[in-house]
């Protein structure tokens, strides 16, 4: 090993990888920036996601390694962040928009290899060996992670198009279809634990039970995964879990919260138990429900109304334009992030995915 | 004085009911609801057949009267005969019904197709229903909650078959 002097660096590798690192972070600034980022101290509309932090530009530091993942609740790994509703168009097509990858010094005169190590199969990344490359378009919510190479090392830049959970859709359709049989079984069940032969006794007893199937039975679990686990991107997502505590969803590439699905699936299981929109929508006990889920009222109204829709018009496909349509009336942006979340193209695999239906044995009696 | 006189002049109200216009749709509902609450079920049986008998063709009349036959005399099927009577005028006359009454008309039409098939499914004959029958017990069992056959008054129209 020669001895160091003023004019050379050690020559100890260990030390010399610490020496170069050095220099590289008092020099290297990495960055991803782009004009549809957020930016500024986030705190979402849910507040039961927890608040973050968004930059615009975003810097990193951090070396190339997989761990790194900023949809990890449990990590703090930052990102430069786009949301959904401020890159589409009012057809939510998707519009163009570009990514600026900066990485350099004031004084190293070297240009550094960009590439791509993650994403979806969308986006064009040009002038991947310069210092400055561009990733332009990327229309496919979900991770986008580029690798600048030093030459001893990589630092690894994330680009987050948060995604809501998996595409439920086909699930929802076959639930749909599913409950008119299950909720007349269990208006069959109700009317004989409660039958009377004075008029109308029966039917009071078996609404006081709807009551109360309403107020504390009746609730989904609604955790979409898809196979490969990008969807949904947890950090954006509410803990889901039995008891009213739901995320967000995808059904037919509209993002909605899970507690809205819930709702049109009760509204539907209600017409089938006999009960029309009007007195769903108006009766004062279920109005009481309503508030205590925290809805808002015109989201709850179109949440109902598309459970009647389904009752009246079976045959109609989620992916009809009426659907897709009734589905966008659903979002709202004042409690919510349905609008700020990618819609997931990926469909859920139910193996990795918790999808429950309310309590098993739904009462019979009031 | 004064007092006997409004005395026997709500008496005659209340029993005669001498209708020289037909009652609002609002009269008909707050009436209706208003017995119905107070557990005054001689005076509701007595408001409905004068009601009717003096407007047999007015539709909150029909209504009540419809609502009288359910649950006075357990008459299922005579109560859906008179919801069917104004469908049938609202079929034959568009625009002569509100929007919302005809959905909850719609509604209740159900409701007693469910009920006359939920006894038939349980072997209680109409004749049993109609021995049964008991207003009283009915209201017993929903206490002071207003049933929607009294809760679509609010909402029908002034007008006649």
């Amino acid at each position: 090993m020669y001895p160091p002097s003023e004019l050379c660096p050690p020559l100890d590798p260990i030390a010399a990888a610490f020496f170069w690192r050095s220099k590289a972070d008092r020099l290297l600034k990495v960055e991803l920036e782009s004009d549809s980022a957020a930016s500024g101290s986030y705190f979402p509309e849910d507040s039961r996601i927890k608040s973050v932090n968004l930059k615009n530009p975003q810097g990193f530091n951090e070396v190339a390694n997989d761990e790194i993942d900023p949809c990890d609740k449990q990590r703090d790994d930052p990102a430069l962040v786009v949301f959904y509703e401020d890159v589409v168009d009012s057809d939510y097509l998707v519009e163009d928009f570009e990514v600026q990858l900066t990485a350099g010094s004031d004084d190293l005169l070297n240009a550094f290899q960009w590439s791509k190590v993650k994403g979806p199969n969308s986006g064009t990344l040009t002038d991947a060996n310069k210092s400055n490359a561009v990733y332009s378009n990327p229309k496919v919510g979900g991770l986008y992670q580029f690798d600048v190479d030093l030459g001893n090392e990589a630092i690894r830049t994330s680009l987050l198009l948060p995604l809501a959970g998996a595409d439920m859709t086909d699930w929802f359709e076959a639930e749909a279809a599913s409950i008119g049989p299950w909720a007349r079984a269990h208006l069959t069940a109700t009317e004989d634990a409660n039958y009377s032969d004075l008029p109308f006794v029966t039917r009071y007893d078996v609404f006081r039970t709807w009551i109360l199937i309403s107020g504390g039975f009746f609730d989904y679990t609604l955790d979409p995964v898809d196979a490969n686990e990008l969807s949904p991107c947890r950090r954006y997502q509410s803990l889901i879990r039995a008891g009213s505590e739901y995320g967000y969803v995808t059904i037919s590439g509209v993002v909605v919260h899970g507690s809205k699905v819930n709702l049109a699936l009760w509204s539907l299981f209600g017409n089938h138990f006999g009960y029309r929109q009007s007195s769903l929508a108006l009766g004062g006990h279920l109005n009481s429900i309503i508030t205590l889920r925290g809805l808002d009222p015109v989201s709850s109204t179109e949440s109902i109304g598309l459970g009647t829709q389904m009752f009246m018009f079976p045959d109609i496909g989620m992916d009809d334009p009426r659907r897709v349509t009734h589905l966008r009336r659903m979002q709202s942006d004042e409690d919510l992030i349905e609008e700020k979340l990618w819609p997931s193209p990926y469909q859920m695999d139910p193996a990795k995915s918790n999808m429950s239906r309310p309590f098993p044995d739904l009462p019979t009696t009031p | 004085m004064k007092l006997l006189l409004q005395t026997i002049a709500m008496f005659a109200l209340m029993t005669n009911m001498s209708f020289a216009q037909a009652p609002t749709p609002t009269q008909v509902s707050s009436q209706v609801s208003s017995l119905w609450q107070n557990n005054q079920i001689t005076q509701l049986d007595q408001y409905i057949t004068n009601l009717i008998d003096q407007n047999p063709n007015y539709v909150p009349a029909i209504v009540a009267a419809s609502f009288q036959d359910a649950i006075f005399k357990g008459k299922l099927t005579s109560a859906k005969v008179r919801l069917d009577s104004i469908k049938t005028d609202s079929d034959a006359n568009a625009g002569k019904y509100n929007d919302d009454f005809l959905s909850s008309l719609g509604g209740l039409i159900k409701e007693l197709d469910y009920e006359i098939a939920m006894h038939a499914r349980h072997g209680t004959s109409e004749s049993a229903l109609e021995a049964k029958a008991s207003a009283s017990a009915v209201r017993n069992a929903w206490g002071s909650n207003i049933p929607q056959q009294i809760l679509i008054l609010q909402i029908s129209d002034a007008v006649s078959l």
